[in-house]
C-alpha cells in the first residue's frame, strides 16, 4: 500500500531539487543541467528536509515522489 | 610474375641463392587454380567471417566504402528499478520482485546510503527462503550491504557468483534493517540481457 506522503512533500522536493553533494573529488546534483533527476539522491534530501522541519513519515521510495514532480 | 603459366603448379623466387633450388614465392591458389603471388596488388585473400545460427561460418559482407556490414538491433538490455530510492524506516521486510524470464544473464547493483547496513536476501520463486552450497553447507543467499555515501555501488553478482547463471520464472528480494535508519535510502537495480 502506498504511504500516504506528508503536505510538506511538495517544498521538500523543491528543495531538494536545488541540492548537490561532493563524493571523492565529484559533485553531484539531484538535477542535473538538462533536467534529469538522480531517483536515489532526491529521496536522500527529501527525507533529510523532512528530518530537518520534523516532519513525520513512513517507508517511502521515489515512486511516492514522482506524483509531486513537475 | 604474380600468377603461374600452369594451373596448380607453385611459383618459385626469380633471384635464387645461387647454387641453390630456387624456393617458394608467398602465394595462393586462385579461384582460377594458378598460384598467384602475395604482392600489394594482390594480397592474400583472408576476410571477416561470421558464423550462420546453423553454425557455418560465411564470409561478412562489406560496403562499398569497404565497410562492414553492421545492422544496429538496438539495445538489448533492460535497467530494472527493484528498489527505486528506498527509504525504510522500520525493521519490516520489504520485498521487491523480478520476473526473469526474458532474461538470459543479469547484474545487480545496490547502493545504501542509509545511516545503517541494510541486509539483502535472494530468494528464488518468491515465497521461501532459498539455500545456495557454498562448499561446506546449504547457506541462505543474503548479505549486508554497509552504509555508504551515494558514489558506492555495490555489484551483488561479485557477492553471489551464482546470479551470473541463474535461470528462474522469478526473483524475489528481500530487504530487512536490524535497527529503523533514520536518514538515506537503498536502491537495487537489475540489469538484465534479454534473451534473443
Amino acid at each position: 500500500m502506498k504511504p500516504k506522503m506528508a503536505k510538506e512533500t511538495q517544498s521538500a522536493i523543491d528543495w531538494a531539487l536545488q541540492q548537490c553533494i561532493e563524493g571523492e573529488g565529484r559533485i553531484f546534483c539531484v538535477q542535473d543541467k538538462q533536467g534529469n533527476v538522480d531517483h536515489h539522491l532526491l529521496v536522500d534530501f527529501v527525507r533529510k528536509y523532512f528530518n530537518e522541519h520534523d516532519v513525520e513519515y513512513n517507508t517511502f521510495s521515489y515512486a511516492d515522489l514522482e506524483p509531486f514532480l513537475n | 610474375m604474380t600468377k603461374a603459366d600452369v594451373q596448380g603448379r607453385l611459383n618459385r623466387e626469380t633471384n635464387p641463392i645461387p647454387g641453390e633450388r630456387p624456393g617458394f614465392n608467398p602465394q595462393f591458389i586462385d579461384s582460377d587454380g594458378y598460384a598467384t603471388d602475395v604482392t600489394p596488388n594482390t594480397p592474400f585473400p583472408s576476410g571477416s567471417y561470421v558464423q550462420t545460427d546453423a553454425g557455418v561460418w560465411v564470409p561478412q559482407k562489406g560496403n562499398n566504402d569497404g565497410a562492414a556490414h553492421v545492422q544496429l538491433t538496438g539495445s538489448n538490455v533492460e535497467k530494472i528499478y527493484v528498489f527505486d530510492g528506498y527509504a525504510i524506516t522500520d525493521t519490516a521486510q520489504h520485498s521487491g520482485y523480478i520476473s526473469m524470464k526474458k532474461y538470459r544473464k543479469i547484474y545487480m547493483m545496490a547502493t545504501n546510503t542509509h545511516d545503517v547496513e541494510v541486509n539483502l536476501d535472494i530468494r528464488f520463486e518468491s515465497g521461501s527462503t532459498s539455500r545456495i552450497w557454498d562448499g561446506d553447507g546449504w547457506k541462505t543467499p543474503a548479505l549486508a550491504l554497509p552504509s555508504q555515501t551515494f558514489n558506492n555501488r555495490y555489484l551483488i553478482n561479485t557477492f553471489f557468483p551464482f546470479l551470473n547463471h541463474v535461470i528462474l520464472d522469478t526473483m524475489e528480494i528481500v530487504l530487512k534493517a536490524n535497527t529503523p535508519p533514520t536518514k538515506g535510502s537503498i536502491t537495487v537495480i537489475v540489469f538484465g540481457v534479454i534473451n534473443k
